[in-house]
């Protein structure tokens, strides 16, 4: 499955939101992804993060730009993936998503409206289950990616995990986005 | 295999050898922030001192200081307000240090006497302007581009000023670089103009190896102390002395003469006043650094900087793809502006647009120098949000 | 006497710099910079080694007169100035020169942080109670009551008392004097240049031109005879002097300096250092 834009002469460009509410881990897992498709990909990226005042309970997000290209305009114009952990997350980004787009929805963060676009995974009960901290669910979300695009591979997530989590916590987020690649893998072969 | 852009911007370039073999393998890639890259430019550029007061969007580059330098023997310090910042940044660079400090709006308006101090004493210091929304506390975490004209006329006084202004990661670090090597090489504050977005962004650059950077330190004098002038009209820049090295002079915000002493002579105040000018307008082509981006056949020319200048490109490719023939050209220096390059590049265009995030700053400049022979519009918000390209097209439709 | 003073002037101070001082004659400013002068001396420091600062004010001009390192800066913002000056040149002995209005107005933010940190810095504010320069306007160490050209119905404020000020900031050494008692000066200038952390010496002073004349203690002699007769040593019998001004040192404690504490910060740091780039 692949949702990477082609454009111009085979350049690919892939535009990913994660979005989920503040607590959620989220500022670490957009630098992951990003890290993991600029630094282990040796491709392009570029991070930008938009939170609420307060560190927990408001919304928060981080757009990722990845491309094999240098990145002239950072923003993103109609996401080709969107990740929201929970459904006020669902709620203020889907407008911004393709209508071809995939989104991965936190079965865990609410209910939602019906919307062709969405696959549904039970992420923060993966979370716990794996590392018996719900705060891992955006590094199991990450998990997911390697099934939505083929710009990031589940090995330049883990490479990139264990650069840049903090002290004594990578194992744990690793062990978080195995699980989710684990779910992703017989999800996406049912899909199929 | 050689490295694809390598910064060259006119005379000014931060890579030592531009023909010798550079390989890509050497450099090391990162993913950082606009902070973290002006951090390690920095520290690249050999920073001795690091004064600074906490700020929102600027905190980061005083946090990873805080961690940096202590460890290479440097000194982080954190001030009890931004006056105090600048004053200590301009205390160590008398004292032979590079120093640094680093703020936005609120605490960019404090340090404005002292920058004026900077200029008037001719000492090399390099002040980060992360700026957000709004005067007053306005929106801390919402980015703008309103401080353009207090970097270029905060302080009292005629003077004469430089500002680099970054456009994504790798500039942030390129512009770091560069702007001490000018404030070393000039004698003067240089200020670095980003903003929230390219602090906060995340990008991939790839940061050269220490020995294949160009670091420039400040002249230091050769003569014997009696004969040293160290404000001397005879070169447009002169040496700067280290104190403690024997030359004992004086250094006053006071206008001066060649010694440094208090004057209230006019010849020699003009002196002084036509040389800080003569060393903007001597070094005007290094100074001014720009890209250009489909200019040559472009009808329609956004001229724009910092993170409006990559809305601006996108915009001209949104306006190719309708058959319209546009251009831009992406500021690196805002100040001084090289007028002659404006006048020519702006003539002959059926209109010129300026997008950036204000009410309208840049384009007064661009507008006087145009001298009504093109037309000049300004395309701008202040609500916190990056300009929208398709607002930049429509403004040529 | 002759013989003696002329090398001495020749020796320290600035030969291209003219004389007579920008000052009033009489003024106060003159016995502290010779007291400041002295002291350099006697402790046989290095002149290369010697760095005045001052903001601005009629303080501010004294530095450029002394053959040391000399650096003026604004108004206020000496002591701001004077740290980053020391963080870069440690060895530096880095003295301050202020003001009344300089140091506890403007700059009093600065004055109360300098003190917390401790920092190896001495400062010496020359008190004469008026903004002398902008031509006698009242400053936070005009006692209350006082007519100046801002309060010509008496100021209502009270005044600082700098010393304990200094004190209860975190000063290692605390120390005041007057312009009277010139021997005085310059040991407490001499002690506090030893002294490893943040020093301060309050001199009191004299502006007749201003202060003295807007408050009926009109000529310098005056007033310096105001200082003999309104102060007391704090080691001297306090009986009978209850209301007389203290002079004397009233802090020298031994509390680590900012720089010796850095070089700790350094020590751990270097221990730590494991940053990775990517």
């Amino acid at each position: 499955m692949n949702d990477t834009t082609e454009v111009g002469e085979g350049m690919k460009r892939c535009e990913i939101i994660l979005a989920g509410i503040g607590g959620q881990g989220l500022l670490l897992s957009g630098l992951i992804l990003g890290d993991s498709a600029a630094i282990s990909e040796k491709l392009y990226a570029v991070q930008i993060e938009s939170y609420a005042p307060l560190a927990r309970g408001g919304s928060s997000s981080s757009d990722i730009v990845i491309s094999d290209e240098e990145i002239t305009y950072p923003r993103i114009e109609k996401a080709d993936i969107l990740i929201a952990l929970a459904s006020s997350s669902y709620n203020e980004n889907k407008h911004r998503v393709k209508e071809d787009g995939v989104i991965l929805f936190n079965s865990n963060g609410g209910e939602i409206e019906d919307d062709p676009r969405v696959i549904k995974a039970p992420l923060t009960d993966i979370a716990v289950e794996s590392t018996k901290r719900a705060i891992t669910v955006s590094m199991v979300s990450l998990g997911f990616i390697p099934y939505m695009t083929d710009l990031v591979s589940m090995r330049a997530i883990t490479s990139s995990i264990a650069r840049k989590a903090p002290t004594g916590t990578a194992e744990v987020n690793i062990s978080a986005a195995e699980a989710g690649a684990k779910f992703a893998e017989e999800l996406f072969a049912d899909k199929k | 295999m050689k490295v694809k852009n390598i910064p060259y911007y006119g005379a000014s370039r931060i890579v030592r050898d531009i023909s010798c073999d550079i390989r890509e393998s050497d450099y090391i890639p990162a993913f950082i922030q606009g902070n973290e890259a002006c951090v390690e430019a920095a520290i690249m550029a050999n920073l001795g001192f690091y004064g600074g007061y906490p700020i929102t969007p600027s905190s980061e580059i005083a946090e990873m200081f805080s961690r940096r330098l202590p460890q290479d023997g440097k000194v982080f310090i954190q001030m009890e307000d931004e006056i105090a910042s600048i004053a200590s940044c301009i205390g160590a660079s008398i004292g032979g240090l590079k120093s640094m400090t680093a703020t936005s709006g609120p605490g960019f308006s404090l340090m404005q006497e002292n920058i004026g101090y900077a200029v008037m004493a001719e000492i090399p210091v390099v002040i980060v302007d992360v700026q957000r929304l709004g005067p007053s506390t306005g929106a801390a975490s919402s980015p703008a581009q309103g401080d353009v004209m207090q970097a270029r006329w905060g302080t009292h006084g005629d003077h004469p000023i430089l500002v680099l202004a970054p456009g994504s990661v790798k500039e942030s670090f390129e512009m770091t670089i560069l702007a001490f090597n000018f404030a070393e090489r000039l004698r003067t504050p240089v200020i670095i103009l980003s903003d929230e977005v390219i602090g906060h962004m995340r990008e991939k650059i790839l940061i050269p190896p220490q020995e294949y950077v160009l670091i420039e330190n400040r002249k230091q004098p050769t003569e014997r102390p009696a004969s040293y002038k160290p404000y001397s009209n005879d070169t447009d820049v002169p040496p700067m002395s280290v104190i403690g090295q024997g030359y004992r002079h004086h250094i006053t915000g006071l206008l001066h003469d060649e010694n440094g002493f208090p004057t209230s002579n006019k010849q020699e105040i003009n002196r002084w006043y036509d040389r800080i000018y003569k060393k903007f307008d001597d070094n005007i082509k290094d100074l001014f650094m720009y890209d250009e981006y489909m200019v040559d056949d472009a009808e329609y020319l956004f001229i724009s900087f910092g993170i409006s200048s990559r809305m601006a490109i996108k915009a001209v490719d949104n306006a190719r793809k309708e058959g319209i023939k546009a251009g831009a050209v992406k500021l690196l220096t805002l100040w001084p502006l090289d007028e002659e390059y404006i006048a020519s590049v702006v003539a002959g265009k059926k209109l010129v647009v300026v997008p950036e995030m204000n009410r309208g700053q840049l384009v007064y400049d661009i507008q006087r120098i145009s001298e009504g022979k093109v037309p000049v519009k300004h395309v701008g918000r202040t609500d916190g949000v990056m300009i929208d390209p398709n607002a930049i097209l429509e403004a040529i439709k | 006497m002759k013989e003696r003073t002329t090398p001495f002037i020749i020796d320290n101070l600035r030969g291209n710099k003219q004389f007579p001082t920008v000052w009033c004659p009489g003024c106060g400013n003159g016995v502290v910079l010779s007291s400041i002068v002295r002291a350099i001396n006697k402790l046989g420091i290095d002149k290369n080694y010697v760095t005045l600062v001052s903001g601005i004010g009629c303080s501010g001009r004294l530095p450029a007169y002394v053959d040391v390192n000399t650096v003026h800066t604004t108004h206020g913002r000496a002591l701001a100035y004077a740290t980053g000056i020391k963080l870069a040149k440690p060895e530096m002995e880095v003295i301050v020169v202020m003001g009344d209005g300089d140091s506890l107005a403007i700059g009093g933010n600065h004055f109360i942080h300098t003190a917390r940190r401790n920092i190896e810095l001495t400062a010496i504010i020359i008190n004469n109670r008026i903004y002398g320069m902008t031509g006698g306007q009242y400053s936070p160490a005009t006692p209350t009551g006082s007519i100046s050209t801002t309060s010509s119905y008496g100021n209502i404020d009270q005044p600082f008392d700098i010393s304990k000020m200094a004190e209860v900031a975190g000063a290692g050494f605390v120390a005041r004097s007057t312009v009277y008692h010139v021997a005085e000066v310059e040991k407490f200038i001499e002690k506090g240049i030893e002294k490893k952390g943040f020093s301060v010496i309050e001199v009191l002073s004299n502006c007749h031109t201003y202060y003295g004349r807007m408050n009926k203690i009109k000529g310098p002699v005056d007033l310096l005879n105001y200082f003999k007769d309104n102060t007391a040593l704090n080691t001297t019998n306090i009986q009978g002097n209850e209301d007389k001004i203290q002079r004397g040192i009233f802090v020298d404690r031994d509390v680590r300096g900012f720089i010796e504490e850095y070089e700790n910060v350094i020590v751990k740091a270097r221990r730590q250092k494991k940053y990775s780039r990517t």
